[in-house]
């Protein structure tokens, strides 16, 4: 599905990405990426996704090395995302949006996913007009239109309640494994993390830290020291 | 038990309905009424006025379009209307054409430029691209009134131009009579507003929309966002041209006037006054900005009336008189507003 090679991503002496080695085999899974301030975390979703392009090493998405590739092309590919600050069209209804990029990515589930993400009773509404939270589940929709192959999430659940982000997670697991997606999730909030995703990437000042499943990772005492600290 | 409810939901469809054509329809009944203005205003020299301010509502309707769906403003609208112009003059002047395959090569040339020009400015960020046609506007005035080319564009003195033939079947006399013109310039305006009131209510018209407001997010959902942008700068370039075309069959007269750089500031006002948003809007804007004109320039202290006036104008009505006609229409529990 999704194999990263090297990848390192400088800026100067600074290096945002610094040789991760990365690779996503299974279907219907999330994926979380963690780590302190500063990791990389949000860069290595920007590079997959072809937001930055990486300084060295490959991207590579079902046998296809992505990395020359454009945003546009990349979600034509499967490639799809959503942002860390809310990224939709505010003056464009819910419909209205959702209908524009099914209308290029092929997607004929809009139903589904306003349906899966409780957005019928905003439906009609002009984005900019409707509640926070609704926004952040307007942003993830856009993202799983037209059945992407793999859906990176950076943040999905920033500024949301605690109620909130465990709702929105609920949603995102439960479309990940009916769509057999694969999902990626930048995320802050550590139990969430914990909870939802079945693999655990921790990134430290760009390198790669440790891959495993949620309980591994906790346990791990490079982890608790870079990161979760002893009260994990 | 359910009457009620079906009977209230038929209503509600049905007011839906009506509200959905309203603004069509009236559209229509205005093209309609329009054709017979000259028949109750009988002074040629407020009709001349009056086909000045269709002609600067066409720029405006131009600009204001590119400036509300896409954020570009235009500074160099002179450009396309001053080139159109030239290239008019030219094959009538020096190629003997007839004023219809004239306009034809006017319109197919500025075009071309354009479309060149545009490939490589929408790119730009919008303060770039404003002062990217301000300053090809400039270069185009520059170019008309370099010596060598004298024999060909007139330099400061402009080409008088004589038809060699008549304009679908109007003469040249006739052109430049008030009355005669404005059924050309009335069908022209009825005509860009059609095309811009079809493009803004069209699935163009929402990817532009959605460009605007959020260009990333276009592209990261599979859009290539330069073609559309292109598209409507197309669009916006050829209804200019179409104004250019306009002002040289009435006046016979092509100038470095036509593309000096202040006819932007008059184009950008009348859009404002309009209301950029609208399709209707830019030209009341641009009949109102020249009927204005005129009374202040009759006071002698044009400028500083002009500016106390925009200054009014646009603190009173921020959305123009298009905004003040969507409130009115809220209120009566009328038509969409428009994005």
């Amino acid at each position: 599905m999704l194999r990263i090679e090297d990848l390192c991503l400088h800026y100067g002496n600074l290096r945002a990405l610094d040789g991760i080695d990365l690779s996503l085999s299974q279907s219907g899974r999330i994926h979380g990426i963690i780590g302190p301030n500063g990791a990389g975390k949000s860069t290595l979703m920007d590079v997959i996704s072809g937001r930055r392009r990486a300084t060295s090493g490959r991207v590579w998405f079902r046998g296809v090395d992505v990395g020359a590739r454009s945003p546009a092309e990349r979600r034509r590919l499967g490639i799809s995302r959503s942002f860390q600050r809310t990224s939709i069209f505010p003056t464009l209804t819910v419909i209205e949006q959702l209908e524009l990029v099914a209308a290029r990515v092929g997607g004929d589930d809009i139903e589904k996913v306003i349906s899966a993400l409780e957005l019928n009773r905003v439906r009609n509404e002009r984005a900019e007009t409707i509640a926070y939270g609704d926004q952040r589940r307007v942003d993830v929709a856009l993202a799983l239109l037209g059945n992407p192959r793999l859906l990176l999430l950076d943040e999905p659940a920033a500024g949301l309640s605690r109620a909130e982000t465990t709702a929105l997670f609920e949603h995102v697991a439960a479309l990940v494994r009916e769509r057999d997606v694969t999902a990626m999730i930048v995320e802050h909030d550590v139990e969430a993390v914990f909870g939802f995703c079945d693999d655990i990437t921790v990134l430290d000042l760009g390198r790669l830290l440790m891959t495993g499943e949620p309980d591994e990772v906790r346990r791990d005492p490079k982890v608790i020291a870079a990161y979760l600290g002893s009260g994990a | 038990m359910s009457a009620p409810v079906d009977v209230s939901a038929a209503l509600v469809a049905k007011s839906m309905a009506v509200s959905r054509w309203s603004a069509p329809a009236a559209l229509v009944i205005l093209a309609a009424l329009g054709f017979a203005v000259p028949l109750w205003l009988r002074s040629s020299f407020y009709l001349g006025l009056a086909n000045q301010g269709l002609i600067l509502g066409v720029l405006a309707l131009a600009a204001g379009f590119l400036m509300h769906q896409c954020r570009m403003v235009i500074f160099g609208v002179a450009a396309f209307y001053g080139a159109p112009a030239y290239l008019f003059a030219i094959a009538s002047l020096n190629w003997s054409w007839s004023p219809n395959a004239a306009a034809l090569f006017a319109i197919l040339g500025t075009m071309l430029a354009s479309l060149a020009m545009g490939f490589a400015i929408v790119r730009a960020k919008p303060l770039a691209f404003a002062m990217l046609t301000l300053a090809i506007g400039q270069m185009l005035r520059q170019l008309v009134l370099i010596t060598g080319l004298r024999p060909i564009t007139g330099g400061e003195d402009g080409l008088n131009i004589v038809f060699n033939g008549a304009f679908l079947g109007l003469s040249q006399s006739a052109l430049a009579t008030p009355a005669r013109f404005w059924p050309v310039a009335w069908t022209v305006v009825c005509a860009v507003v059609l095309m811009v009131f079809v493009a803004t209510r069209s699935r163009f018209g929402r990817i532009l929309r959605a460009t605007r407001d959020n260009e990333e997010r276009m592209r990261f959902s599979g859009y290539d966002t330069f073609a559309p942008r292109l598209a409507a700068f197309a669009l916006a370039s050829f209804i200019a041209t179409l104004g250019g075309l306009l002002q040289v069959l009435n006046s016979s007269f092509a100038s470095p006037e036509l593309l000096d750089f202040s006819l932007a500031g008059n184009v950008l006002v009348s859009a404002l006054i309009g209301g950029g948003a609208s399709v209707v809007g830019p030209i009341v804007g641009g009949v109102a900005f020249t009927l204005g004109l005129d009374q202040f320039a009759a006071s002698g202290h044009l400028e500083l009336f002009t500016g106390v006036a925009i200054v009014i104008v646009i603190a009173a009505l921020p959305d123009g008189v298009e905004g003040i006609v969507a409130r009115l229409a809220r209120r009566r529990g009328g038509g969409d507003a428009q994005n």
